[in-house]
């Protein structure tokens, strides 16, 4: 279960979160809001990569120290390093991070073919793969996917969902939170639907 | 038919003006990124356009009259084309358009934009503009002994038009050129500038290499490797103009020794500014990459790796500094160190104020030189 407890976040003039409570207690969840309306935001202070004004947030009951080893993130607003390849960036953050070569996760993705391109040369699709084979590499517990379906081909989301459908078997406390304008999909395997 | 050819024509006008409008919105870009840097920076640069317009003359000169002395006129040469190149390195995109090519190819045919590249490019090509001045004003007798200096107007015509459209070629060129002008043999300069010819022609049938996506990146050293080898732009600009400044002194020591202090602290203080403006590029890199680092854990460690790249210029050009001056001094080189670190540290946190604070200690440089 995750707790958000009195959020206050503002870019300059614009205010995103004020003093905003939330619990988030399904295993599955997907968050729902307009555009603009702050989903992306959410996710990104939940795994400890934005600092917002004020609030605290509890991870099955405490607040994490290090959030980022226990949250894999993938999400448009971490910039890859684009004039590295599809590989390197993956042996960059396997050597940091100390986790096996995916090569399931880049088999099942059929991203074989492009682990030698330069990241700014993939399509957009192939660029979401590449955030989700990171993210999903890591294993950790919590993991929050912004709109990881955008952009990709049907037999990739196909394998998305699949990897999601068994995800948490090992993982107690874990949760996944994505954002998504179009759920139907994640809504057929197990996840629930809930408004920002 | 003369319907037909009024339409062209007017096409054709209309697609001039377009060009020229997109020259001139980049070029005010380009300055205001300048402006960036700091308002006495540019304060700086602008003040020594003299300067910098009497030494390119000096420079001209000394190709042009290179019969006695042919290896370092065709030194003097190879550094008068590598800086033309990185000015017109600068402008290229403006010149192009590059960003709007592919819409520019649904306006007009292909022909029709490499005209108005050509026409742009001449009118940004200032180092070609001097050379031909320079040769209207030369008499018969001079071009007698100066036949070569044709060779080098062809040479930065050609250079110009393999900027815009063969860089990689380029480089080479430049790589092949740079041997060529170090081996110590005394030829005719017409022979050297004939040289410089045949080997940037050379340069276009060499196949360009790319071997950096076949290495494996396993650590922040590697990612920092890959950048540089990627935007190489950012150390070869800066190379060429400490390779400006090293031959700039060295000429300038030749001619008055005694001022030697004086020459030595400005030396002193351009490599600073070119190695500590580094940072600039290195902060970008740090903002663009830091949340990608973050989530590895990194994050530390990738903010003070951000400060290594310049200080490691900073040493390799103090060295250089050493050897030109012919003296080691390790307080000035601890010096020069902490001034870069100081440099960096405000380009990080007020880059409006990284030419004020330049600018004063160089000034404090300049007047303990001249007091002692």
């Amino acid at each position: 279960m995750i707790e958000v407890i009195g959020l206050n976040k503002q870019f300059s003039n614009n205010v995103v979160f004020k003093n905003y409570n939330k619990v988030i207690s399904d295993r599955k969840v997907c968050i729902e809001a307009p555009n603009g309306h702050g989903k992306t935001t959410l996710l990104m202070i939940l795994a400890g990569l934005d600092k917002p004004q004020s609030g605290s947030f509890l991870f099955s009951g405490s607040a994490l120290t290090e959030p980022t080893k226990s949250v894999a993130i993938a999400s448009d607003r971490i910039a890859l390093p684009d004039f590295l390849t599809s590989k390197q960036i993956i042996e960059l953050s396997i050597n940091t991070i100390g986790c096996e070569w995916p090569q399931a996760l880049i088999t099942g993705f059929n991203f074989n073919a492009f682990l030698n391109t330069r990241f700014d040369a993939l399509s957009s699709g192939n660029q979401k793969k590449c955030q989700l084979i990171i993210a999903l590499m890591r294993g950790a517990p919590y993991l929050f996917l912004d709109e990881p379906s955008a952009a990709m081909d049907q037999n990739s989301i196909e394998y998305l969902l699949n990897l999601l459908d068994v995800y948490l078997i090992d993982k107690p406390n874990g949760q996944i939170i994505i954002t998504c304008h179009e759920p139907e999909v994640f809504i057929e395997h197990g996840f629930k639907c809930e408004p920002l | 038919m003369m319907a037909h050819k009024k339409q062209l024509f007017g096409q054709y006008r209309a697609f001039m003006a377009y060009r020229y409008q997109a020259y001139t919105t980049q070029l005010k870009q380009l300055l205001l990124q300048l402006k960036s840097f700091g308002l006495l920076f540019l304060i700086v640069l602008g003040s020594s356009v003299l300067g910098i317009v009497f030494t390119l003359l000096l420079g001209l000169g000394k190709i042009i009259d290179s019969i006695d002395a042919p290896q370092y006129g065709a030194q003097m040469a190879w550094l008068y084309l590598l800086l033309q190149s990185v000015m017109l390195t600068v402008v290229k995109a403006a010149i192009k358009n590059s960003s709007q090519r592919t819409f520019q190819l649904t306006l007009v045919k292909k022909s029709w934009l490499i005209v108005m590249d050509l026409k742009l490019l001449l009118l940004s090509h200032y180092l070609l503009v001097v050379s031909l001045v320079i040769a209207v004003n030369l008499n018969i007798s001079q071009w007698v002994r100066a036949p070569h200096f044709i060779v080098f107007i062809l040479l930065q015509c050609a250079l110009g038009v393999l900027c815009l459209y063969k860089s990689k070629a380029l480089t080479y060129g430049f790589i092949l050129t740079a041997i060529w002008v170090v081996i110590p043999i005394n030829i005719n300069p017409l022979i050297y500038q004939c040289g410089f010819l045949a080997l940037f022609t050379l340069s276009l049938f060499i196949t360009p290499l790319s071997f950096t996506p076949r290495l494996s990146v396993n650590s922040l050293l590697g990612f920092w490797l890959l950048y540089f080898a990627h935007y190489s732009w950012v150390l070869v600009w800066r190379s060429t103009f400490l390779i400006c400044v090293f031959m700039a002194s060295r000429v300038l020591l030749q001619e008055r020794f005694d001022l030697a202090a004086i020459f030595s602290m400005v030396s002193l203080a351009f490599l600073v500014l070119l190695s500590s403006s580094l940072q600039f590029d290195c902060s970008e890199l740090f903002k663009r990459y830091r949340l990608f680092f973050t989530m590895q854990n990194k994050q530390s460690v990738f903010f003070f790796s951000q400060f290594i790249p310049s200080l490691i210029l900073q040493f390799i050009t103090v060295i250089g500094f050493f050897t030109l001056f012919k003296s080691f001094d390790f307080l000035l080189l601890v010096f020069s160190l902490t001034w870069c670190l100081l440099q960096q540290y405000i380009a990080v946190k007020k880059p409006r104020y990284y030419g004020l604070v330049w600018m004063l200690i160089t000034t404090m440089l300049l007047a303990y030189a001249a007091y002692y």
